[in-house]
């Protein structure tokens, strides 16, 4: 399965990079390690075979587009069902043009958690990610070519394409019904109890930015924390500017997360930053109305838009 | 060689925290770090930590002074420098490594008497370090390639070898050989043959040889234009590395006329660190960016110090979101073909 | 305006109201021996959708137990649309802070007339009477 698709991915790089068609292809190689495979950015046909496709393929690619905003030529992109909705986001956003991409979707069976590994020599079995296992959106809903036979669709479904008997064996999408599971506990704990919890999250944090700059709905070109001139809060990793930081996050981002799960899994000190966009995602399913953030271009996020009458009144 | 048995261990520490604020390495979920002592908690042994002492050393916020301006005065009010003594247990070799870079910063200003930091300076002086062996290799780690052994630190004042049951003692330093004392006066110390241990196997390593020459004649080699294209510019890499000190200075306004300087740790990956008041950057992408880091860790700092700002410790290895490693960087540098 | 100062016996909740300038601010009789009074002190914005979340979250930073936005009662926004966009914005503010400890009782987000002086009035000093009972706010507040 692995090896397949990566061979498609190699012939159709190919195939871009030989009719120039796109100056840069952004995909995945083989990292140093059996358990990484880290993001590669092809530009030469020479260098076509570094494009590697497995079952730790995790990083969401649609993050380094920005990068080619003002680039005069196309960019190709490999996404998974979750990537391609940071794609959508970021057209939305108004960041890229759809002219701008080729888009090529891939099917995924669910990505191995990194974090479980025993022995760094030799493979072994590993368990996926819970996003992985929550997830509902694991064919592209936007792509303009497609590998492994995988099928664009724009609205939750199970698993298409060759590898789908995998991704249904994994238990790919098993558990979408119970993805707001940790929140919900997380909201029966007393006041108190939170607030110890948070503090001690605010303690931890190192204001590294990794969870800002991996997120593809975090696109402005100049972010409120980078800014001397109007500064927020201190810069420092005090823990009061710290909770400022991730709240202040939360909101700016809140009704156009697409759930990648990205920010917590690149957090160094294990922040559990996705039960803050939770949170706001139950919010706006219970009071604005069910929505999914990235997958239709028309439709205006819940905060850019009202109804006259809401459900909830303050 | 003076031993005590691993079951001792929490009486030992019980000792050295009764005259000096200690630290131990502790374990929480996934994370560990070094945190303040308290009788009876678990100490972390297995493996390094996630986080290394530097933050004992170099904290993440540091309060410098406080200011209050009155009409046309100003009073500062600094607090007193912390001078109490402090002690920390379980450094590992590579974090003994990375502390020895930082007193080379922060201390000697390139081997010169010269300006010492006094608030590095301060905590320094009054620090005792307990270094711990390393038996077993991580997946990432790679110490020996960059010159530090895993088994000892010359520098540490105190060295323990992780003998199974029991710990080996052995002191370096006048400060170390206080703290056996204190050990033995209390009787918890045997004494035994100790054989010198193995070197371990490590999964990973770096050739280092020739390094430091070969990127004097790389700054405008086309490696960098690629390597810095995945990386993402955020500090976790230089937060996570015991060796990395750089910081920035900003002032916490109270109200419009008091307020508090602070000192907290600052990272070169970030676009806004060589940002210029009049709007220049002299590194504006991503590639002067990445290359500044791998120059400093591996030609600069060996240039003025005699030894690299990598301990091979492997923490941004495991850390880094997108796998920019520096043992690649390393050997993409070894391949590299070089004009002249 | 040093409100730290006072021990926990004496202390009076700090009340922030980030008010838009519809609001009955000025028209307000407070008096002595209100709850709110004199803890009370009003931000004016020009209107409840220029309030961001950061006003809030900087409220709490310096030191206000509990914060009061008020706007126009939906369909008499001055600038037509702001309240809507704000009754979205704050009720996933209240709900996220709430989560992260911070009571509802903490955050009051209120639809209040131009000649509704007297309904501003009662709305600060329940504020008031429910944060002295909930005591100071410990999340986000600024600590050197």
């Amino acid at each position: 399965m692995n090896q397949q698709l990566t061979t498609e991915m190699r012939q159709i790089a190919k195939r871009l990079l030989s009719s120039h068609t796109v100056g840069t292809i952004i995909g995945w190689e083989k990292g140093s390690r059996w358990y990484l495979t880290p993001p590669a950015f092809i530009t030469d046909e020479n260098e076509i075979d570094r494009l590697y496709y497995d079952q730790f393929a995790v990083n969401n690619l649609a993050i380094y587009l920005l990068d080619f905003r003002h680039s005069d030529k196309k960019v190709a992109v490999f996404v998974k069902g979750c990537d391609s909705r940071g794609i959508i986001r970021l057209i939305q956003d108004h960041q890229l043009k759809k002219e701008q991409l080729m888009v090529i979707g891939i099917p995924c069976a669910g990505m191995f958690d990194k974090t479980k590994v025993i022995d760094p020599k030799h493979p072994h079995e590993l368990p996926l990610l819970n996003k992985c296992l929550e997830c509902r959106y694991p064919n592209p809903v936007y792509a303009d070519e497609v590998l492994g036979e995988v099928s664009v669709l724009p609205e939750s479904s199970r698993p298409t394409g060759i590898s789908a008997r995998v991704a249904t064996a994994h238990l790919v999408g098993t558990r979408s019904d119970q993805r707001f599971e940790r929140v919900e506990k997380l909201d029966l704990l007393p006041s108190e109890e939170k607030v110890t919890l948070w503090r001690a999250y605010a303690e931890k944090c190192l204001r590294c930015y990794a969870c800002r700059n991996i997120c593809p709905a975090c696109n402005c070109e100049e972010c409120i924390f980078d800014s001397h001139k109007k500064p927020w809060t201190t810069k420092a990793a005090l823990p009061f500017a710290n909770g400022f930081f991730a709240v202040t996050r939360a909101m700016h981002t809140a009704g156009r997360c697409t759930e990648c799960g990205e920010c917590e899994r690149v957090c160094p000190v294990g922040i559990p930053l996705m039960s803050l966009n939770q949170r706001l995602i139950k919010t706006i399913n219970n009071s604005f109305g069910s929505y999914d953030a990235g997958l239709d271009l028309e439709l205006p996020p819940p905060l850019s838009q009202f109804q006259l009458a809401e459900k909830t009144e303050v | 060689m003076h031993t005590i048995q691993k079951s001792n261990l929490c009486r030992a520490l019980d000792l050295f925290s009764s005259n000096a604020t200690l630290y131990v390495p502790v374990e929480n979920g996934h994370f560990s770090s070094f945190v303040p002592y308290q009788s009876g908690v678990e100490v972390f042994l297995n493996k390094k930590t996630t986080l290394g002492p530097k933050s004992i050393l170099l904290p993440k916020t540091e309060k410098l002074y406080h200011y209050k301006n009155r009409g046309k005065d100003s009073e500062i009010l600094s607090d007193a420098m912390n001078t109490e003594a402090t002690i920390i247990f379980g450094v590992r070799s590579c974090d003994m490594q990375a502390i020895e870079c930082l007193d080379n910063v922060f201390l000697t200003q390139s081997g010169q008497a010269g300006v010492s930091d006094h608030y590095y300076q301060a905590k320094r002086a009054n620090t005792t370090i307990i270094a711990l062996s390393c038996s077993q290799p991580e997946a990432d780690c790679f110490c020996q390639s960059m010159g530090v052994d895993h088994r000892e630190h010359e520098k540490a004042d105190l060295q323990l070898f992780d003998l199974g049951d029991s710990l080996g003692i052995k002191a370096h330093t006048s400060k170390g050989a206080e703290l056996i004392q204190l050990l033995d006066n209390s009787g918890l110390l045997a004494h035994q043959e100790v054989q010198k241990l193995p070197l371990a196997d490590f999964c990973l390593a770096a050739d280092t040889d020739g390094l430091t020459h070969k990127l004097q004649k790389m700054f405008e080699h086309p490696l960098w234009d690629d390597l810095g294209k995945k990386c993402l510019n955020c500090g976790a890499c230089t937060y996570v590395c015991p060796t990395c000190h750089c910081f920035d200075i900003s002032v916490c306004h109270q109200d419009a006329c008091q307020g508090t300087t602070i000192r907290h740790w600052d990272s070169c990956m970030f676009t806004e660190y060589s940002q210029m008041a009049a709007g220049h950057n002299p590194r504006p992408g991503k590639k002067e960016r990445v290359r500044q880091r791998f120059l400093h860790k591996l030609r600069y700092f060996p240039e003025r110090y005699g030894k690299f700002l990598c301990t091979g410790c492997g923490r941004c290895l495991v850390t880094c979101p997108v796998n920019l490693e520096i043992t690649q960087v390393i050997q993409q540098v070894k391949e590299a073909e070089v004009n002249g | 305006m040093d409100f730290q100062s006072l021990d926990s016996s004496n202390w009076q909740p700090l009340l922030i109201g980030i008010i838009c300038e519809n609001s009955p601010s000025f028209a307000m009789p407070f008096n002595p021996t209100d709850e709110g009074y004199p803890n009370f002190r009003c931000i004016r914005v020009p209107c409840a959708g220029r309030t961001n979340p950061q006003y809030i979250l900087r409220a709490f930073q310096k030191g206000a137990d509990a914060v009061l936005i008020t706007g126009c009662p939906p369909g008499e926004c001055h600038y037509t649309s702001g309240n809507y966009f704000a009754r979205r914005r704050f009720k996933l503010m209240t709900e996220l802070l709430e989560f992260m400890g911070i009571e509802s009782e903490r955050l009051y987000v209120r639809w209040i007339k131009s000649t509704e002086g007297e309904k501003l009035r009662e709305t600060v000093n329940d504020m008031a009477k429910k944060v002295k009972r909930l005591g100071p706010n410990k999340l986000f507040k600024e600590e050197l």
